[in-house]
């Protein structure tokens, strides 16, 4: 989670996660301020089918 | 698990291997929300219609989906980000979303990082730009 005041028209969001990577989702609040954030998804379906899943739970 | 509805894999096998038309989908495609996990199976149970939620879930400006090209992975939502601002309890919990074309017809899904993701009325839930990435390798 990273707080601060946001635009939150900015396109891109120049904005880490705790873990530094790129915000993917965030929530604001009735100000414009991130109160939750998280990562970005990667859906993928590798060769061996099945065995590659982002379920989020990184 | 994989991130893809079974259906279509069956459609992209098929289509890929026979003489099985593979239909075309129709935009626009939309990203839909979901109160509980989605499955290659089945979708999560959708949010609920209301106090700041549209069933069937959301779009954004062309072009929605970048390009792939010699294989590269391609991203949504391409152009602009996807928002949402709770009026109610419609938002009570977000979990998961799918990618879901005009037709329709279930095409991706994913669980969000950090889910279940909480959105009280007054807040907002937004996706970045290319904050969904898509693949076959």
């Amino acid at each position: 989670m990273k707080e601060g005041r946001v635009n939150p028209d900015e396109v891109p969001w120049d904005e880490l996660t705790a873990d530094g990577e790129p915000v993917g989702w965030r929530v604001l609040d009735r100000d414009g301020n991130v109160i939750a954030s998280g990562p970005g998804m990667t859906l993928e379906m590798a060769s061996n089918f099945g065995e590659v899943y982002d379920d989020g739970s990184n | 698990m994989a991130a893809i509805d079974q259906a279509m894999v069956s459609k992209m096998l098929n289509s890929t291997t026979s003489a099985t038309a593979f239909t075309l989908l129709t935009a626009p495609f939309k990203v839909r929300l979901n109160s509980t996990a989605s499955t290659a199976a089945a979708s999560g149970t959708e949010l609920v219609n209301g106090t700041g939620y549209t069933t069937g879930g959301q779009t954004s400006s062309a072009p929605f989906a970048s390009t792939s090209a010699a294989g590269s992975a391609v991203t949504i939502p391409h152009t602009a980000i996807l928002t949402w601002t709770s009026s109610g309890t419609a938002f009570a919990v977000i979990q998961s979303m799918d990618l879901i074309s005009a037709d329709p017809t279930r095409t991706w899904f994913g669980n969000f990082n950090g889910a279940p993701i909480a959105v009280a009325s007054g807040n907002t839930f937004q996706i970045a730009v290319d904050a969904i990435s898509i693949s076959l390798t």
